[in-house]
C-alpha cells in the first residue's frame, strides 16, 4: 500500500472516531478551502437572525435599525454595499465578529469572523467616516493588509478595505 | 421527541445478544431457528471482513468457510448452547471459534489433497493463521462500523419522520458519508442551497444537533447488547479506541436505502442451510 493510501486509511478511521467525539469543538465543520464559500454564505444571510444573538434587547433596535430611512437591509451584503448605512449597524457587526473570534467554540470560522471584525471598521471609516475602533492606525492598517491578502474576500468587501487603507496611509 | 418503536423501523438492530444467544442455544426449534438468524444478520459482515482482510481469503473461499462455520459449527452442532456469558463477550467467542473452525477446515483439505492434486486450496493460507498480527483488529473495526452505521440509519429515520431534512443532509453530507465511506465532504454551498439554510451560524448548528442525535442513536444502539448503563459508557470508549488506532476502514456498509443493500435478513442463514 503507498502512504498517501495508508494516510488516507488512517484519517478515514479518524473520521470516523471523530464521529463518536460528540461533544467535541475539536473536529472542523468546515475546510480552508471553503472559507470563500462560508464567507460568500455569511454575507447573504439576515442582518437580523445572526446579529439579535449579540444581545436580546438589540432586536428591535436591529429591525429599527435595518427598517429606517427606507434602508431595506436584508443582508450583510445589502449593509455593505449601501452607500449611507447606520454606523450603528457597524458598530454591531464588528461587537459579533470579535465575539466569534474570540470563542473557540463560536460557530464562524475564526477567519470569517476576522474578516467581519475588520470590513465592519472598514465600511464605517469610508461610508460613515467613523473610527469605530481602539486599534491605531498601525494596527489597523496590518488588519486590513491581511484582509486584502485574503484571495477568498468577496470584492465589495475587498474595495472598502483598499479605501480605508488609502485613508489610513494620506492621514500620515 | 419521536417515540421508538418496532413498527417506526428504528428497532430493527438485534436485541440484547446473551439473551439472544441463550434462546438461540436452548429454545424450541422455530424460536431458536429466527433468534439464530437475528445473530447471524449482526455477525456476518464482521465476521466476512476477518477472514478476507486477516485471514486472506478470497472472497468466495471466504464465504465458503463463513457458510460451512453457520451450517456445520452453529446449527448442527448447537455452538451457542456452549456459548458461555462468564467467559467474557459473545464477539469474542464467535472469532475464536470461527478460527478454530478454519484451521480444521485446512487441515481437512490439505488431508483431502494427498488423494487429490486438483482440488482449489486455501492450504496457502495457513502460515497466515499463524500470522501473529491481532486477529480481532479488523473484526471489531468492522463491528465497530456496523453499530455506527445502525445508529446513523435510525438517525435518518428520526430525521425524515420528523422532517428535519436540513438535519440529516448536512450531517450525512458532511460528517457521515466522509467518516463511513471517507469521501469528501459535500459541497458547502451547494448543501446550503439546497437545504436553504440561512446563514454559517445556522449550518453549525443544524451540524451540532444531528451531533447530538447520532450520539442519544448510539447511546440506544449500544444499549441494546451492552446492557447496563456502566457498560454502555465503557463500550463507546472501546469502539472509539478500535476506531480510532485502526488503519483501514471497509467501505460500503449500509446506512440508508440507497446504498449498496443490506442482505434481507435470514439470507445469510437460509444460504448456511444450503451448504452440502
Amino acid at each position: 500500500m503507498k502512504p498517501a493510501d495508508n494516510d488516507a486509511d488512517r484519517d478515514g478511521a479518524h473520521r470516523l472516531a471523530s464521529l463518536m467525539d460528540l461533544e467535541s469543538a475539536a473536529t472542523p465543520l468546515w475546510t480552508a478551502a471553503e472559507l470563500g464559500a462560508v464567507f460568500r454564505h455569511q454575507m447573504s444571510a439576515p442582518v437580523q437572525l445572526d446579529l439579535g444573538g449579540v444581545a436580546p434587547n438589540l432586536v428591535p433596535k436591529l429591525r429599527f435599525l435595518c427598517e429606517a430611512q427606507g434602508l431595506l437591509l436584508n443582508s450583510f451584503d445589502d449593509l455593505f454595499r449601501h452607500p449611507h448605512p447606520p454606523v450603528e449597524l457597524f458598530e454591531i457587526v464588528k461587537k459579533w465578529a470579535r465575539r466569534n473570534r474570540q470563542n473557540p467554540a463560536a460557530a464562524l470560522p475564526k477567519e470569517v469572523a476576522t474578516a467581519l471584525y475588520y470590513g465592519s471598521i472598514a465600511a464605517a471609516l469610508v461610508r460613515c467616516q467613523r473610527q469605530i475602533s481602539r486599534l491605531g492606525d498601525p494596527a489597523l492598517k496590518q488588519g486590513l493588509d491581511w484582509m486584502l491578502a485574503q484571495q477568498w474576500i468577496t470584492d465589495p468587501v475587498r474595495s472598502l478595505c483598499q479605501e480605508a487603507r488609502s485613508m489610513l496611509m494620506k492621514k500620515k | 421527541m419521536t417515540t421508538i418503536s418496532k413498527s417506526d423501523g428504528l428497532a430493527e438492530f438485534p436485541s440484547t445478544p446473551w439473551p439472544l444467544v441463550i434462546t438461540a442455544g436452548t429454545a424450541s426449534t422455530t424460536v431458536r431457528i429466527q433468534s439464530l438468524d437475528d445473530l447471524v444478520s449482526r455477525y456476518y459482515r464482521p465476521l466476512l471482513s476477518h477472514l478476507v482482510c486477516v485471514r486472506r481469503l478470497s472472497p468466495p473461499q471466504a464465504e465458503d468457510i463463513l457458510h460451512g462455520f453457520l451450517h456445520r459449527k452453529v446449527l448442527e452442532q448447537k455452538l451457542l448452547a456452549s456459548a458461555n456469558r462468564e467467559r467474557g463477550r459473545f464477539r469474542t467467542f464467535l472469532l475464536k471459534v470461527l478460527d478454530n473452525f478454519l484451521v480444521g477446515e485446512i487441515r481437512w483439505e490439505r488431508a483431502q489433497k494427498r488423494h487429490a492434486d486438483d482440488v482449489a486450496s486455501i492450504e496457502e493460507n495457513e502460515e497466515v493463521i499463524a500470522d501473529p498480527e491481532q486477529p480481532a483488529d479488523t473484526y471489531d473495526r468492522v463491528w465497530a462500523q456496523t453499530v455506527l452505521a445502525e445508529a446513523a440509519r435510525r438517525m435518518q429515520v428520526e430525521c425524515l419522520q420528523g422532517q428535519r431534512d436540513d438535519v440529516w443532509g448536512l450531517f450525512e453530507e458532511r460528517l457521515l458519508r466522509p467518516a463511513l465511506e471517507g469521501t469528501p465532504p459535500g459541497d458547502y454551498e451547494e448543501l446550503v442551497g439546497r437545504l436553504r439554510v440561512a446563514s454559517p451560524t445556522s449550518a453549525y448548528n443544524l451540524l451540532v444537533t444531528g451531533k447530538r442525535m447520532f450520539a442519544r442513536r448510539l447511546a440506544e444502539v449500544i444499549g441494546e447488547y451492552a446492557g447496563e448503563p456502566q457498560e454502555v459508557a465503557r463500550e463507546v470508549r472501546e469502539l472509539h479506541a478500535i476506531l480510532a488506532r485502526a488503519h483501514k476502514i471497509t467501505p460500503g456498509l449500509p446506512y440508508t436505502s440507497g446504498n449498496a443493500p443490506a442482505e434481507k435478513s435470514g439470507d445469510h442463514l437460509r444460504n448456511a442451510k444450503r451448504q452440502p
